[in-house]
């Protein structure tokens, strides 16, 4: 463990639980006056309950519901888009004067940015690289350039195995 | 006459011979009485070692029964319910387990008690999850850490803040690390994990919340 750790830790431990309710103390107390010793816990396996035909009932209404969802879909699929289907794409042809050139991605560096805790509290490894994005544009008519260059970043998070 | 349930060999202060204990469950439940050749030699009350178990980890168990459940309620409910189920369980004929449980044993215990808990929630209705969410409000209120002075409350507040915005299996190895006192092979032992993985679990469970912290806020 690094140094780092190890004094964030000594200063966790410096917060001690808090004090537990008198009345809840009592009450487990006096658990330990009755007479319940001895007992078996009770047995698990007599807890589970079968319902055989319940369980087939069950599985065929899960079918039928699955079923006409799946034909209510595509019912509503083809009255709602009912030109829904190959080669029927807008052609948008493409009228500007300057066309696409080139494009670069040139890589720069790699930072490490840590644990991150997603919003599912899932834990996730940073990793961030850094690009330099280039793209040039020419006018065939008048031989004009044009060229952009932006940097861009992109965050790879890696979930990090913890099972 | 009477009926032995378990018998075991046992050293005892002060004596150079093993004696024999003998817990007789029917006519002494609570009691455990020693015998050296055929003579009784001392008695000793289950109840009073099992008392003084419980108010010497009482507190950490609870804190753990907190950062299980959702609210004070479900965690005073927990923690009793384990207690009993505990007490109920030990000496069961067979074994010779009469004395209050190891920690990680009363942890695991505790822990299949939350997740009882957290089944039968899930099961309930809607009402009640809202009457649930008024009750929230008021346990956000309930300190997990004790202390005296007014900073090192605000302090405490938001530490109980960062550890409740913790992954569960993360916060439970940080809470039985660092106040359950446990090491990792114990944790391992309660969590029913390998205890690699509960050592990278508590690095990563410091690291995410020194990232959760801000700096100097402890």
């Amino acid at each position: 463990m690094n140094p780092e750790d190890e004094h964030f830790e000594s200063k966790l431990r410096e917060f001690t639980p808090v004090e537990m309710p008198q009345a809840l103390q009592s009450r487990i107390l006096e658990i330990f006056d009755a007479p319940e010793t001895g007992r078996q816990p009770e047995n698990v396996a007599d807890k589970v309950t079968a319902f055989p035909i319940l369980r087939s009932l069950a599985i065929a209404a899960a079918v039928l519901i699955a079923a006409t969802g799946v034909f209510f879909a595509v019912l509503n699929n083809l009255s709602t888009n009912p030109g829904a289907g190959p080669g029927t794409m807008a052609e948008n042809p493409a009228t500007e004067s300057f066309v696409p050139l080139r494009a670069e991605n040139v890589f720069e560096g790699v930072d490490d940015e840590g644990l991150f805790l997603t919003g599912g509290k899932i834990p996730v490894h940073g990793v961030r690289y850094r690009f330099s994005d280039s793209f040039h544009w020419q006018n065939p008519k008048d031989g004009s350039v044009i060229k952009m260059t932006v940097p861009s970043e992109r965050l790879y998070l890696i979930p990090v195995r913890t099972d | 006459m009477l009926v032995a349930g378990t018998v075991k060999s046992t050293m005892v202060p002060n004596e150079t011979r093993p004696l024999q204990a003998v817990h007789c469950m029917e006519e002494y439940p609570h009691h455990v009485i020693y015998f050296q050749h055929g003579q009784k030699v001392m008695e000793e009350d289950l109840s009073i070692a099992w008392k003084e178990w419980f108010r010497e980890n009482g507190t950490r168990l609870l804190l753990y029964a907190r950062t299980k459940t959702h609210s004070e309620a479900d965690a005073q409910d927990v923690l009793q319910e384990t207690m009993l189920r505990l007490w109920k369980s030990y000496a069961p004929g067979s074994s010779k387990q009469w004395e209050p449980p190891a920690m990680p044993l009363a942890y695991t215990a505790l822990r299949h008690a939350a997740i009882d808990l957290a089944r039968k929630n899930t099961r309930r209705t809607r009402r009640e999850q809202d009457s649930d969410y008024l009750v929230s409000e008021e346990d956000a209120a309930v300190d997990w850490f004790g202390t005296a002075a007014l900073e090192q409350k605000e302090k405490s507040a938001v530490l109980k803040q960062a550890i409740e915005e913790l992954p569960d299996n993360f916060r439970e190895v940080l809470v039985l690390k660092i106040w359950g006192e446990l090491t990792f092979a114990e944790i391992a032992d309660a969590l029913q994990i390998p205890a690699n993985t509960a050592a990278s679990r508590y690095r990563y469970a410091l690291e995410a919340l020194r990232k959760i912290l801000k700096p100097n806020s402890l």
